[in-house]
């Protein structure tokens, strides 16, 4: 039994594997909180295809991709903030056009470069087996500076989330705080893509939060589920990656995917809905 | 405040978008140019510079994927149908390498078109009961077949250059004999229980059968597939109970994940290796600097 | 500094705002001295929320000037409570009313601190005040609208301002609720607290109310209600569609054709 549970953790790689998909999916849950109560599912997604260019301009000069994308993700949030304020134009328009805009951009550098390109698709994907000490370094920061920022900002935080309008009055800078967000959601998308790739970050960013908002009527309580959840997630998809081999991002996804519909089918089956916690 | 919903559909057609404009715009990738010359299309730039060997100025050769490129997954541009038909003949190595081709050919709707599989009659190796191996030209042996089959297409196609042809291909294949006792030779610097090869993907199974290596393992089982975890850790395993010396990644793929690996079972490894794809730079240019390169470098490596 | 000290709680001149360069209000100039319980009445799209929003600075003005204790209003924000007409919240958000109310203490606690026994304390009382402690830890979306409604409002007494603006704090509650919310107001006033109340209810100004804003993008009158309550000006007002009934020694409004 104990061979069972350790066999899978032989080797460095796995145990890294482990350490930065719990850690990427702690972050994410945490996030992803904010997230989901806020309805920004769409926006982690566009962020997260906006760093692409910065991914592939950061392969171009040989430079850190993390800070690539990072610096992509943050100038697209900022971008999106500007438009949405600027004009008639309303938020998901502005992030649809900024979203396929620095994709585009992406894929339009990446045409100019000359073979040897094929992997930049791994970054669509991801690779939680191909994580480096240096990775889970970053992760490391990266996630350090997020739970930060939330600690110091929890109350403004949650009071933008739950009633923007009464916050302004308050005389809080909501567009300062509303950026603040989305760059946190910018960097966490950024830690996640390694693990995951871009295509498979936003069911991170979501689905653990959304299962955790099933669970609880206290916002806390979701972001602790939400982090419980996702490490849960993580290990269970690890193990079935390692025992029926299939690949390690998409069963961490699927996992959480499955949790999500377990708690909302036994909800359905318990008598209109009382609250669990 | 409700938008909660998933975008699975526009990130797959993205995707699908950047495979379309990552092959378009790009530069002609052949700049001689004759009045006179047989226009010749093929697959990959190694191909590419065998049957330039054969057919000297006489012959135009046009490579659809680029050096770097990756052959396996390759998605045809607008240019490549365009090139195919320019050309008068067209060479392609087959065993399911390059299972985008005949759609390209179709497209193309030349009638006259001669179509050379130059691995055709070959005997191919295969995984398992699996697919074929594609990776022939690896061992020169099958070069030199390769190189035949192309100064007789070459001939029959463009008659009055036949003896040229014949005439470059003995000169070549003369070239390659040398090359081949030349590895033979270099690899008799590895000890015998050194010779173990674990690449990237699965390119070598020919050159390590004419020239002595054992195989144990590759990273991917086919370029594009993600490992599992169970996949990684047998591999690691192997790496570790047949001591392997080092580990190979080829040029074409991204070596994080090799070298993460090599790290991990504490062997050396080795990043630039080239087998489908000519190099950019000056190391593995041509076929013969190819295999001198990857000789060199696992010799480097296992010895 | 105390409320009852000033000579005018808030002071408004000259005040112009609107969105898109179109003027939802326009010249409004009036002042309101502590202590005292101000309705706001007018017709829909009089600019009575609009009024509230420029003076709490959701909407940018124009042209003019907001003084809260002869000081622009703006650059002390917390020292006004407001209870917007219509909470756009999220019901299925996982915060209890208790969570909801502490809300209010956010701006005292400041930035980065951490709330303390203080707080609670005053949570507490705001909850009493409007009977909600037995529903404390309640989730926000399962109270009934008028028990959010109180709720909402105890997040403002639980700020502490000293001005109030609550824009139509009664619509959708009980007759009960009604009165305790009235009853509520009255002490706040009594306690030196400025009340300005966005409102349908032309009754309770009359019976309540210290002074009265009659609002059609313009300040129509302002005065104690008996004073402003006269057939004219609230035809000015509303139209025509207003009538003033006397029953007894008790004046009351009554709707004409529409309006409330």
């Amino acid at each position: 039994m104990v061979e069972l549970l350790t066999a899978p953790f032989e080797f460095g790689f796995m145990q890294r594997a482990l350490l930065g998909s719990v850690l990427v999916g702690t972050i994410c849950a945490l996030v992803g909180t904010y997230v989901v109560l806020r309805g920004l599912a769409f926006v982690g997604d566009a962020l997260a295809h906006a760093a692409f260019p910065g991914v592939v301009i950061a392969y171009m000069l040989k430079g850190n991709i993390h800070l690539g994308a990072t610096v992509f993700a943050l100038a697209t949030a900022l971008g999106i903030g500007l438009v949405s304020r600027r004009g008639r134009v309303s938020y998901d328009t502005a992030i649809g056009i900024l979203f396929a805009g620095a994709f585009a951009l992406g894929v339009l550098l990446m045409s100019t470069i000359q073979g040897y390109t094929v992997d930049l698709f791994s970054f669509l994907f991801g690779n939680v087996l191909g994580i480096s000490g240096r990775d889970l370094l970053v992760v490391g920061a990266f996630g350090a500076m997020v739970l930060l920022a939330i600690i110091l900002f929890y109350k403004e935080l949650l009071l933008l989330s739950f009633d923007p309008i009464v916050a302004e009055a308050m005389g809080y800078p909501v567009q300062a705080l509303n950026y603040l967000l989305l760059g946190l959601i910018a960097l966490t998308i950024v830690i996640s893509i390694q693990a995951v790739g871009i295509i498979l970050v936003v069911a991170l960013l979501v689905t653990p939060s959304a299962t955790a908002s099933l669970l609880t009527e206290r916002f806390f309580r979701m972001m602790v589920l939400g982090v419980v959840l996702a490490a849960l997630a993580a290990v269970i998809g690890l193990y079935l990656s390692y025992y029926l081999n299939v690949a390690s991002g998409a069963a961490i996804v699927l996992v959480s995917t499955c949790l999500f519909f377990l708690v909302l089918g036994g909800r359905g089956l318990r008598i209109s809905g009382k609250p669990l916690a | 405040m409700s938008r909660t919903s998933l975008q699975p559909l526009p990130s797959l057609i993205l995707v699908f978008l950047i495979g379309l404009v990552a092959c378009e715009s790009r530069p002609p990738r052949d700049q001689s140019s004759g009045a006179q010359r047989l226009i010749v299309a093929t697959t990959m730039t190694v191909l590419a510079d065998l049957i330039g060997q054969v057919g000297g100025d006489k012959i135009q050769v046009k490579a659809l994927v680029p050096p770097g490129g990756e052959v396996h997954t390759y998605q045809p541009t607008p240019e490549d149908i365009k090139n195919v038909a320019q050309a008068k003949i067209v060479f392609y190595n087959g065993a399911h390498l390059e299972e985008w081709i005949d759609e390209t050919i179709r497209s193309a709707g030349k009638q006259d078109l001669q179509i050379v599989v130059l691995s055709q009659g070959l005997p191919v190796l295969s995984a398992d009961g699996g697919e074929p191996n594609p990776h022939l030209w690896l061992d020169v042996a099958n070069a030199k077949a390769y190189v035949e089959k192309i100064r007789d297409s070459l001939g029959k196609v463009d008659t009055a250059n036949a003896a040229h042809y014949a005439d470059r291909a003995k000169t070549y294949m003369a070239q390659l004999d040398e090359l081949d006792k030349w590895i033979l030779a270099e690899v008799e610097a590895i000890p015998k229980a050194r010779r173990k090869l674990v690449t990237l993907h699965d390119a070598f199974p020919y050159f390590a059968r004419r020239y002595g290596f054992t195989l144990h393992g590759v990273l991917v089982a086919s370029p594009g597939k993600e490992p599992s975890a169970r996949e990684l850790t047998q591999l690691a395993r192997r790496i570790k109970r047949a001591e392997v010396p080092a580990v190979f990644a080829e040029a074409q793929f991204n070596p994080k994940a090799m070298e993460v690996l090599a790290r991990d079972t504490g062997v050396k490894v080795v990043t630039n290796l080239y087998n489908d794809s000519l190099s950019t730079g000056p190391e593995a240019n041509s076929f013969m600097a190819l295999m001198k390169h990857n000789v060199s470098q696992i010799v480097n490596a296992l010895k | 500094m105390d409320n009852k000290a000033w000579r005018y709680c808030l002071e408004v001149r000259d005040l112009t705002a609107g969105y898109d360069g179109q003027r939802a209000i326009e010249a409004i100039s009036f002042a309101i001295p502590p202590g005292q319980i101000v309705g706001v009445i007018g017709p829909n799209g009089a600019g009575k929320s609009t009024l509230f929003k420029v003076i709490l600075g959701l909407i940018p003005r124009q042209q003019g000037e907001i003084l809260l204790h002869e000081a622009p209003a703006l650059s002390q924000r917390a020292m006004m409570g407001y209870l917007p007409q219509l909470e756009e919240i999220n019901r299925a958000f996982p915060v209890s009313v208790q969570d909801v109310v502490m809300m209010g203490r956010y701006p005292r606690v400041g930035w980065c601190r951490r709330l303390g026994p203080k707080d609670y304390e005053a949570v507490r009382r705001a909850l009493a005040r409007v009977d909600l402690l037995p529903h404390a830890l309640t989730q926000i979306g399962r109270l009934s609208g008028g028990q959010q409604q109180r709720a909402f409002l105890a997040r403002v007494l639980a700020q502490d301002p000293h001005l109030l603006l609550l824009d139509e704090p009664v619509s959708g509650v009980d007759a009960t609720t009604q009165h305790a919310i009235f009853a509520l107001l009255e002490d706040l006033r009594n306690l030196g607290k400025t009340v300005v109340v966005a409102t349908h209810d032309l009754n309770c100004v009359v019976e309540r109310f210290d002074q009265v804003l009659c609002l059609n993008r313009r300040v129509i009158a302002y005065g104690p209600p008996r004073e402003v309550f006269r057939e004219d000006t609230l035809d000015r007002t509303y139209g025509n569609h207003l009538m003033i009934v006397q029953v007894g020694d008790r004046r009351v409004v009554v709707a004409d054709e529409h309006g409330h």
